[in-house]
């Protein structure tokens, strides 16, 4: 018999440490969700400060629909610790997650597909693809000159974001052929690495 | 002696035929597979190609047309990539929840047919082993035919009810993101000559991570939620699918800052170029062993070089 109460007891512990860490994980989440979305959209409202490249998203304002998923999820966890979560309360959440997701998709294909293209090319900015890195989700690049996007800055991308970076802090806008230059002296650099094998 | 009608013997001939039988299949198969390796320098295989073409009727300039054509379309094709790879392997991370979403508008479909979209379902106890039992009519629907389903039945599994489905839709959509991965740059190493295989164990390498970060993540909290005795039947494998993307979304975020694949790959490039470096100080040691091998213990063991006499 004490045996069955020590055993339920552990269950209970890590059942309870197991949606402590759920609780967490997603608390977490959606902290740095709303970080990265606060990042984006100061750094749209703040376009006229014309930085040298802007680093932005085709999907990151799906975030917008996708932390309160998130914190419905972590709502519910609660819920259930307290034996609050009934059926009618559960199948409500699972409602609401649904009209979220299809909300998150919608302004997916609204904001990346419709608006932020023409809103950065309206303030001249220019997407370019060798500074994008091949991966989803990815930040997309976007320069103020398009001689600052060249085929040769594609394996040195950071490298060619870095030295925009201590180019802005120090209050220069190199010309195309100073960053032509600087983009090729990494590619080489770059090459030579590359050749060793 | 052995009687020459007896059954022992026709076995035996019986098996004596059987085992030429194998030899032949044997000796054919291996003429069928008999391979011829050769290695070319680029140049030469170019050379060998165009020779091919001329005796198969092609004019010099006919050949040499051909493959400036052929090498004009990997040009494109390259190009092609380069363009679109962020947008492919988009559309690659998300394989996995689209599989799913199919799931969901199926069960959907299927449950909008016996009445309700949004029809619930019970996990009752028949003979001691759970069962689940649907909402609504059964024999409107078209996959769902039953009135109950033993939890743990394939059907029901595939289509992501319960808490043992969202489990099944998880662990699939680890394994195709770890397939659409490999292929994903496996692809990318063909198209891109810069490419490594550093890049491709690091990418697939970070791929993984984020796909075992990303499915113990929506287990955890799936699970955390789903599990009750009552609940919609779409429920679990819509949270399947809107916590993954989520935690995709993510993760991939994170990874664009942290550029895990890029470091794994630099990490290799390093560990191989040391690792060559000790291969040849290895090879040194080799040969200088062979070269003077009395020196070389002596240098070993640290014994002093003692000349008792002058050989003078």
């Amino acid at each position: 018999m004490s045996d069955n109460s020590q055993e339920s007891k552990a269950r209970n512990l890590s059942d309870r440490l197991y949606r402590g860490f759920s609780l967490l994980l997603l608390l977490c989440v959606s902290v740095y969700g709303a970080i990265e979305l606060f990042f984006t959209i100061n750094q749209l409202f703040n376009i006229e400060e014309r930085p040298l490249y802007i680093m932005g998203s085709h999907n990151v304002m799906a975030l917008i629909f996708g932390i309160p998923v998130f914190l419905l999820f972590a709502v519910a966890i609660v819920l259930k610790e307290l034996n609050m979560l009934h059926e009618n309360l559960l199948n409500a959440g699972f409602k609401m997650c649904g009209f979220l997701f299809i909300a998150m998709i919608a302004t997916r294909i609204i904001y990346g597909g419709f608006f932020l293209d023409g809103y950065l090319e309206k303030h001249g900015y220019s997407y370019c693809g060798p500074m994008t890195a091949p991966k989803a989700m990815a930040m997309e690049v976007w320069v103020s000159d398009p001689g600052y996007c060249l085929e040769a800055s594609r394996n040195v991308s950071s490298e060619v974001r870095d030295w925009l970076d201590a180019q802005m802090a120090a209050g220069v806008r190199p010309t195309p052929e100073e960053a032509e230059q600087k983009i090729k002296q990494l590619a080489q650099a770059y090459q030579a690495r590359f050749n060793r094998f | 002696m052995r009687p020459p009608h007896s059954s022992g013997y026709a076995n035996l001939q019986a098996e004596k035929v059987k085992k030429v039988q194998r030899q032949t299949q044997i000796a054919h198969a291996l003429e069928h597979h008999q391979t011829t390796l050769v290695v070319m320098s680029p140049e030469e295989f170019i050379e060998y190609a165009l020779n091919v073409k001329k005796l198969h009727g092609m004019t010099e300039q006919a050949s040499r047309d051909w493959l400036s054509a052929v090498l004009d379309v990997h040009g494109d094709l390259q190009q092609k990539w380069q363009q679109h790879d962020h947008q492919i392997q988009f559309i690659s991370a998300f394989t996995a929840s689209g599989m799913d979403a199919a799931a969901l508008g199926v069960l959907a479909r299927d449950l909008q047919r016996s009445g309700n979209t949004f029809a619930t379902f019970q996990v009752r106890y028949f003979q001691g082993k759970p069962h689940i039992v649907f909402e609504g009519y059964p024999g409107l629907r078209k996959h769902l035919t039953g009135t109950r389903y033993l939890a743990a039945n394939p059907k029901v599994v595939s289509m992501g009810i319960g808490k043992l489905g969202a489990a099944n839709a998880i662990k699939t959509g680890f394994v195709v993101s770890v397939i659409v991965s490999v292929a994903f740059h496996g692809l990318d190493q063909l198209m891109n000559d810069q490419r490594t295989w550093h890049h491709f164990v690091g990418g697939v390498a970070a791929d993984t991570i984020y796909a075992v970060a990303v499915s113990v993540g929506s287990w955890a909290v799936v699970a955390g939620v789903v599990g009750s005795a009552a609940m919609m039947a779409i429920g679990p494998i819509l949270a399947v699918i809107a916590v993954g993307v989520g935690l995709t979304f993510i993760a991939l975020y994170i990874d664009s800052h942290l550029q895990l694949s890029k470091n794994i790959a630099v990490l290799l490039e390093e560990c191989e170029v040391q690792l060559n470096a000790s291969m040849d100080n290895v090879r040194q040691v080799k040969s200088y062993y062979k070269s003077d091998r009395i020196g070389f213990l002596k240098k070993l063991f640290s014994i002093p070089d003692i000349r008792l006499f002058d050989e003078r």
